[in-house]
């Protein structure tokens, strides 16, 4: 595997040593490419109060290519298939090399908070939430309390 | 074997065939009867046949003694001995009759000795006569043909009218020695009243028509009828020779005190003379005392017999005569020197396509120059001499105090050298190479004893001079040539010798001779200038001098060598250069002569017919000393006649290379050192130009060998010296050729330009006039040659240190349509000088120009510092990245297709508008933007650092020597490379002919002090800095571009590798995978192969190119 690349380096100590709130990424002891990401569901959305888990890879050509960001806790989400991949401009054809982790991070919570069921990956999900809104909101609070609890290892640790 | 008793009567008839004549002893037992009937044919000379015997080798043995006696014996050989005497031997009157057949076919056989170069014996084919068997003929007439001929000459033979008899009167000389026989047949033109007896002396007489002035040229005339033989018993015609022998004759009578001609009759068969009837003598040709008379007084090379047109026709005349006498006597020169032996055969070694057939040399032909040369002066017989420590500072390596031994022998300065030194003769012991030594034929009649000393004469088969001592050249001259290999040390050879010998010093003694009584006449008077009184000759005398001159970038290398290896203060050394000594004459005259002078040859040339009184030419100098010699090797440049004209009383030339690419460039430097009588153009080219261009390598070698062995001493570095160990262990030296990939956007440039060039080639190539449009492809290739560096040296104006554009300044206007480009197509930026001023502007705002040291980030690796400043890229949406960064991402999303965008507000950029930042010129006006491709970074500048930065981290402290032929190019990675290393890390000289001395020096000195703590680099131009310098602090070097001629890229790595290299050298040099730099390599080793050929004369050197060119567009 190729070297480090400095950027990728200077991106995790800032995660670390400035860490988004509400966001954490720790990278894989074996793999530094590879992040263990949590966020936070935004308040007044559906998802407040859930701890999401989700992976994160950054490719070879990282920057160049945008990284590889995908939900591992079950989330009910318009825009997030059943497998956890995110639709998301910014990880696809809005990539930028400017864009960083955290950058990218962030607009994954901000799409938590602002579902766009017009621009739908989950098809079924994004047929609900235009019919029944409400259901919909009220399905995607019970996966999250179903789904997207604290860990249980986290949260004591932290209490 | 040979019989004694006869040895007497016909000594010379004796030397080989003993061996043939016993083997066939067997053969042919019988008709011995029929050689006695011979016997009774009057014959006197087979008289000896009546002591009949039944032995038939006895027999046989007097057949061929009888024949070899008519023909002579150098004439036939024994397999034609032995063919007559099968074909005519058994035969009454066998021998006449086999003279007859020897003589009808003697054309033939003198052919084919002239055609193949070789002994007589071998080469004489046997002459199948077996048709001929039972020809029963005994008459001796001449054939059909043969009487048709002599006919002819009858016929063209004139009433001339007759002259005073060829007189043979030996009484007036002295002595005179054989020196061979030519056996010919003439005819009777008048009838005998009876048999003129065998044996009879005859004579010539030499007829001059009225019509040929004497001397002319006899090339379309007959000779036949001049020359007339006559009875001299009766003073009578006999007959006429054959026009071959008879213009050998003919120009011979005119100088019979010389050159005695003594014909004698071989045959009469008894019977007086009818007309027409063959005459068969034997000439027997001596050289008289008087022959040997002219070179007796003194050495014959100095004698002025060269005027403008060589030698007089008349002398042309008597040489040519001569030599044809020796040819036809067939006497051959005798090789004692095993000299010649190690010329090798020139004609084989050759080139054979007949484009390279000039007077270039080959690179076989200058190896065996230098062969030649470098057997000269053996390393095992020099004597060695240290220099006086008290004088000299440095240590000498052995072989350079044998070349200080050398040089003070060549300035007769024995009383320096050591004395073994002084016993050993560096004369040498050559012969003139025009003449040739040869044996006197043995002759008893003469009496002559026969010494081992006196059997051999000399002669010189081109002046027809003869000698009887051995024609050593002795070299009259003080200096010579130094002409060891680059890197030998030829400097502290001459720096010792100069420190060793620094003034003349018979000439002050000769002073203070004069000056003494001077004084005493004078006592009253106070002389301030004793010089005045001394010869009025040598008022000029600048004895305490000597000139030392070197091309300009050498100057103060010369005078910091000087000062390194001199210990006595006495001796000073100044530099003449720019005006810095008012009156050159007064100062080297005075009482404070410097004992060095260095100036440069432009100084010298600028010169040369000026008038002045206080100038260089004003001086006869004690010596001079002439570095990089082969400067001069033109010798119709101006340079070259300035410094022939220089005056000094010892001459001495430092070259590595005496030859360059021709013979010729010799002659400067023998002009220069004034090499009777080499020095005159005329004896130059009749002894070496003109030999050489026909192909006569050989000759034309042997006379430079012997030209320059007394003056010329070389080693190379392979040498080994007297214990057997190399002259100089080298550390070894690492070249590497870097294939270098172009990038895209070179590429695009590179390809379009190609197309042009291609396109144009084409052209030139249907029209067949390639040749017409010659400068404007020379102009082509240089452009590409200049994309493989930088795009950017395509918008500045041809490098005028490129001698490919040194001939198209005539053509000026035809260029500048190829220069002005049109052809930089691509990547060409949209953005205006209009905008570009606008964004500036708006870039200058959001940077507070009031920031003293804006730090700009990028967003793509997330620096916040770009550094250095030329590595910032910025977006027309005035965005900062590192370039790299942004040149990836730019070329990622290409490679992807992806649209290209500003990573940081998502604006389309496009990659020919990215911008760049300017230093700013003044404070005050902060940054400008300039376009990013006329900032553009060469794949080569990539490539450059990359190894840089690798040196950089593992071993800083080095010093690096970055070649180019292109100053412009020197320039931009000059400011390219300051802007991508860090200052404090990486110095950075620059060395191109734009310098000035001052500058010059100040750079080279600070680039040589050594500093662990950085990198230090020079940027040298190929040109400039390619000869002389010493640059051995640096180990390492790079060379961006190739150039045309190997040689020149070798010089220039030996300015590293060099005496005094402690490291590993090791060279990169760069080139352009698949672009006309690969091709430039592929003629180069072309030229490795056939030698360069870079001067030639201008037709030939654009033939060349034009077949270089078709080899670049393959």
């Amino acid at each position: 595997m190729a070297a480090l690349p400095k950027r990728i380096i200077k991106e995790t100590e800032r995660l670390v040593s400035d860490p988004v709130p509400g966001i954490t990424a720790e990278p894989h002891e074996d793999n530094l490419r590879y992040f263990q990401v949590t966020i936070e569901g935004p308040q007044q959305s559906p998802y407040e109060n859930g701890v999401f888990q989700l992976e994160l890879f950054l490719p070879d050509d990282y920057p160049m290519e945008a990284p590889k960001v995908r939900f591992l806790t079950k989330i009910y989400h318009p825009n997030i298939d059943r497998l956890g991949r995110i639709c998301l401009d910014v990880l696809k054809n809005n990539w930028s090399p400017a864009l960083q982790i955290r950058t990218v991070l962030l607009s994954v919570q901000a799409l938590l908070a602002s579902p766009n069921p017009n621009d739908p990956l989950a098809n079924d999900v994004a047929e609900e939430w235009i019919k029944h809104e409400d259901t919909a909101i009220a399905k995607a609070k019970e996966w999250t309390k179903l789904y997207a609890k604290p860990t249980q290892d986290e949260e004591p640790a932290k209490e | 074997m040979t019989q004694p008793q006869k040895a007497d009567e016909k000594p010379r008839f004796f030397r080989d065939e003993d061996e043939s004549v016993i083997n066939l002893n067997e053969s042919r037992s019988l008709f011995v009867q029929d050689e006695a009937d011979d016997s009774d044919d009057g014959q006197g000379h087979v008289e000896s046949s009546s002591e009949v015997s039944s032995n038939t080798s006895n027999h046989k043995e007097r057949f061929f003694e009888s024949l070899k006696e008519i023909l002579g014996e150098n004439m036939i050989s024994s397999s034609q001995l032995h063919t007559l005497w099968s074909s005519y031997g058994l035969l009454k009157d066998g021998i006449s009759i086999a003279a007859d057949k020897f003589f009808e076919d003697k054309e033939l056989l003198s052919k084919s000795k002239t055609e193949s170069k070789m002994p007589a014996g071998d080469n004489i084919e046997v002459i199948d006569l077996s048709d001929e068997e039972n020809d029963d003929e005994l008459s001796i007439l001449p054939s059909s043909s043969q009487l048709s001929q002599l006919f002819t000459n009858k016929r063209t033979s004139t009433q001339a009218g007759l002259e005073s008899p060829m007189s043979s009167d030996k009484g007036r000389n002295r002595w005179s020695r054989y020196i061979g026989s030519i056996h010919t047949m003439g005819f009777a033109t008048r009838p005998t009243v009876k048999p003129v007896p065998i044996g009879s002396r005859l004579g010539f007489k030499k007829s001059v028509p009225k019509d040929l002035p004497l001397g002319k040229s006899l090339q379309h005339q007959h000779c036949s009828h001049l020359v007339r033989l006559i009875d001299t018993s009766q003073d009578r015609e006999l007959g006429r020779m054959p026009e071959d022998v008879a213009r050998i004759l003919y120009p011979l009578l005119d100088y019979s005190e010389q050159v005695s001609l003594e014909p004698y009759l071989l045959i009469n068969n008894g019977k007086r003379f009818s007309v027409g009837d063959n005459i068969y003598i034997r000439i027997d040709c001596y050289l008289t005392s008087q022959a040997f008379v002219r070179i007796e007084g003194g050495s014959i090379l100095n004698k002025s017999f060269i005027n403008d047109h060589g030698m007089d026709t008349r002398q042309l005349h008597r040489a040519g005569a001569i030599m044809a006498l020796f040819d036809a006597i067939n006497i051959q020169p005798v090789y004692g020197d095993t000299k010649n032996e190690m010329i090798p055969n020139y004609q084989e070694n050759t080139v054979s396509s007949s484009q390279f057939q000039d007077e270039a040399l080959n690179i076989n032909q200058l190896k065996s120059f230098y062969r030649i040369t470098q057997s000269a002066a053996s390393l095992q017989n020099l004597p060695e001499t240290t220099p006086d420590e008290s004088l000299f500072k440095l240590q000498l390596r052995r072989y350079q105090k044998q070349s200080l031994s050398w040089m003070l022998k060549r300035e007769y300065e024995y009383s320096h050298l050591s004395e073994k030194a002084a016993e050993v003769s560096i004369d040498g012991n050559s012969m003139n190479p025009l003449w040739k030594k040869f044996r006197w034929p043995s002759n008893s009649k003469q009496g002559t004893p026969n010494h081992e000393d006196d059997c051999f004469f000399y002669a010189n088969l081109y002046t027809g001079e003869f000698s009887i001592e051995k024609p050593v050249i002795k070299t009259i001259i003080n200096g010579g040539i130094l002409a060891d290999e680059m890197g030998l040390g030829k400097t502290i050879s001459a720096l010792a010798l100069i420190c060793t010998a620094s003034y003349d010093e018979a000439h002050e003694k000769k002073i203070e001779s004069t000056k003494k009584p001077s004084m005493k006449e004078m006592s009253s008077q106070v002389d301030s200038s004793p010089l005045r009184h001394s010869q009025h000759k040598h008022d000029t005398y600048a004895y305490r001098t000597t000139l030392i001159v070197v091309p300009m970038s050498l100057l103060n290398q010369w005078q910091s060598e000087f000062e390194k290896a001199n210990k006595d203060l006495k001796k000073r050394c100044e530099i003449y250069y720019g005006n810095n000594i008012k009156d050159l004459r007064a100062y080297v005259l005075g009482p404070n002569a410097p004992s060095v002078i260095i100036t440069t040859y432009g100084i010298i040339q600028s010169e040369y017919g000026r008038t002045s009184t206080s100038g260089l030419f004003n001086v006869v100098f004690f010596r001079i000393i002439l570095d990089e010699g082969h400067t001069i090797r033109n010798r119709s440049t101006r340079t070259s006649k300035a410094v022939i004209a220089l005056r000094s009383s010892r001459k001495w030339i430092l070259t590595g290379t005496p030859i360059i690419n021709r013979l010729d460039d010799l002659f400067s430097l023998v002009q220069f050192l004034n090499l009777e009588p080499w020095s005159h153009i005329n004896y130059w080219k009749r002894y070496v130009s003109v030999p050489f261009e026909k192909g006569n390598y050989a000759q034309a070698f042997d006379v430079i060998n012997a030209v320059l062995e007394p003056v010329l001493l070389r080693r190379t570095k392979n040498m080994k010296d007297v214990d057997g160990k190399p002259l100089v262990s080298l550390p070894p030296k690492e070249v590497i050729v870097e294939k270098l990939q172009l990038s895209s956007s070179e590429k695009r440039v590179y390809q379009s330009m190609l197309e042009d060039a291609e396109n144009s080639v084409k052209e030139g190539l249907a029209k067949g006039d390639l040749l017409k449009n010659y400068t404007n492809i020379l102009v082509h290739i240089l452009r590409l040659r200049q994309v493989c560096c930088h795009l950017d040296l395509l918008k500045k104006t041809p490098d005028l240190g490129d001698p490919d554009l040194e001939d198209l300044e005539n053509s000026t206007q035809n260029i500048s349509s190829i220069l002005m480009p049109k052809n930089i197509k691509s990547p060409k930026s949209s953005i205006s000088q209009d905008k570009l001023d606008a964004l500036s502007a708006n870039f200058r705002d959001i940077h507070s120009a009031s920031e003293q040291l804006p730090s700009f980030e990028c967003a793509i690796c997330t620096t916040e510092c770009i550094e250095p400043l030329s590595a910032v890229s910025i977006t027309e949406c005035l965005h900062t990245f590192c370039e790299p960064c942004l040149a990836e991402y730019i070329e990622f999303q290409q490679n992807k297709k992806l649209s290209i965008n500003c990573p940081y507000c998502r604006m389309p950029i496009s990659e020919a508008n990215v911008l760049k930042l300017k230093e700013p010129i003044d404070a005050e006006r902060g940054y400008e933007l300039i376009s990013f491709h006329s900032h553009f970074q060469s794949t080569k500048i990539k490539a450059l650092l990359r190894h840089l930065k690798q040196i950089q981290e593992t071993s800083p402290g080095e010093q690096i020597i970055v070649f180019s032929q292109f100053s412009s190019f020197l320039d931009i990675l000059e400011i390219e490379l300051r802007s991508h290393l860090p200052r404090d890390q990486v110095i950075i000289y620059k060395f191109d002919g734009r310098l000035d001395m001052k500058e010059r020096t100040r750079i080279l000195e600070q680039f040589h002090d050594k500093d662990l703590s950085c990198i230090k680099l020079l940027l040298l131009s190929l040109k400039t800095g390619g000869v002389g310098l010493n640059l051995t602090c640096a180990s390492r070097a790079f060379m961006m571009d190739p150039w045309w001629s190997p040689g020149m890229e070798d010089q220039a790595i030996d300015r590293i590798h060099r005496i005094g290299q402690q490291q590993t050298v090791k060279v990169v040099r760069f080139i352009i995978d698949n672009s006309v730099e690969e091709k430039m390599l592929r003629i180069q080793e072309r030229k490795r192969m056939l030698g360069d050929i870079v001067e030639g004369d201008e037709a030939e050197r654009r033939q060349k190119r034009i077949e270089e060119i078709q080899m670049l567009f393959q």
